[in-house]
């Protein structure tokens, strides 16, 4: 797990990000989230759509943005950030497709505020899975191609970088759009 | 504005600073308002600058054009984060440059990148608004050609609005590089060639100069 400050918002604490692999109770994790239970108070992504970790801060970064101008598009702060990390304003789309299914196996947490040590034990009880000791590995688990699609990137767009750039930039965008 | 941003240029309609952010290094751009307009028009008109200012970056970005990577958006504070771009303006480039003939195969490379990255740009309906050489950088260590400031850009289909650009552009190489006739007109043979429909982008380009006479 990695902590996180946000320069534009400091009073909303540590931005807490894991990686957790081989996890098998993503069906629970998702029929839990389903029913708003309160304990889940964290974003989960699935982490074959997440291309690199710049992409998520950027993603977080919005949702913070427009939870502090009381404007926020869903439930709350935690699936603001899965709305965000998906170009479209299609919200249960954009769920569906960043969000965790059913056969999810790596999951990106996105935990906002709280304390390290307690987000991390709560959330090794909460996930059956290994927890990444860094998110240095977080690429590993993208599915380029799901990527292109979901963020309708050209196909002869091969340059890793330029890809990633393109990505930010759709995300950073998407509430001026 | 972030704690530690370090302001480096104060212009006509906003201000520039550098700043850290999300691990990155960025440059944040915050346009003031204008005092002798009414506040109400003014904020509208200020955050469509800039909402137009964010798209127009990115879908020449997503056309292959190479522009600073926009990060967010705050529409409040008519502020637009974006990507640090390591590198040296076209101007001083050409500036350090004495007549020498040994620059002379560099500087048609340099044309060669402008008046592709032009052609892209056109092709894509972007009109910058604002070409100068001031507004063209080498990036280091690549030396991909970007263009920057796009805060006076527009989508436009008509190739009256395409032909001003070039036209601003030429003013500037005028002014600013003595001798710079050859330079251009290379940038134009470029654009051309990269740009299929660019006929009659060039003959408004040539009315125009012919009404200068």
């Amino acid at each position: 797990m990695e902590s996180f400050t946000f320069e534009l918002f400091p009073s909303r604490g540590l931005i807490h990000i894991s990686l957790f692999r081989n996890v098998t109770n993503a069906a629970e994790l998702r029929k839990r989230l389903l029913a708003r239970d309160q304990e889940l108070s964290y974003a989960f992504i699935d982490a074959r759509v997440v291309f690199d970790l710049f992409q998520v801060l950027v993603a977080v970064n919005n949702a913070l943005y427009y939870e502090k101008l009381e404007k926020l598009k869903t439930f709350n702060v935690h699936s603001e950030i899965v709305y965000f990390l998906s170009p479209t304003t299609n919200i249960t789309e954009s769920l569906r497709r960043f969000g965790i299914s059913d056969v999810t196996n790596a999951i990106l947490v996105v935990k906002v505020g709280g304390d390290a040590t307690d987000v991390k034990s709560h959330l090794s009880s909460l996930i059956q899975g290994e927890m990444e000791s860094n998110l240095d590995t977080i690429s590993h688990f993208a599915d380029l191609g799901t990527i292109k699609k979901y963020y309708k990137i050209d196909n002869k767009m091969t340059d890793r970088r330029e890809i990633l750039e393109c990505l930010i930039g759709t995300i950073a965008i998407k509430p001026v759009l | 504005m972030i704690d530690n941003a370090v302001l480096i240029k104060q212009g006509a309609e906003a201000r520039i600073y550098i700043a850290p952010f999300l691990t990155r290094k960025a440059i944040v751009k915050e346009r003031f308002s204008k005092s002798y307009r009414h506040p109400i028009l003014d904020k509208k008109l200020t955050a469509r600058r800039v909402t137009q200012e964010a798209r127009c970056l990115h879908k020449c970005r997503r056309s292959g054009l190479d522009t600073p990577v926009v990060y967010f958006v705050d529409i409040e504070n008519n502020t637009i984060y974006m990507e640090y771009v390591e590198g040296k303006t076209v101007r001083d480039i050409l500036r350090e440059q004495s007549d020498d003939e040994s620059f002379k195969s560099k500087n048609d490379e340099m044309a060669n990148k402008i008046g592709m990255a032009l052609a892209n740009m056109h092709v894509a309906d972007v009109i910058h608004g604002d070409l100068t050489t001031s507004n063209l950088l080498s990036r280091d260590p690549t030396g991909s050609l970007v263009v920057i400031d796009f805060g006076l850009s527009y989508v436009s289909i008509l190739p009256e609005d395409k032909a001003v650009d070039l036209y601003v552009l030429e003013r500037a190489f005028m002014s600013t590089h003595p001798n710079s006739e050859t330079m251009f007109a290379s940038i134009l043979e470029t654009y051309r060639k990269k740009y299929k429909d660019s006929g009659p982008v060039i003959n408004k380009l040539e009315e125009e100069a012919e009404n200068e006479v």
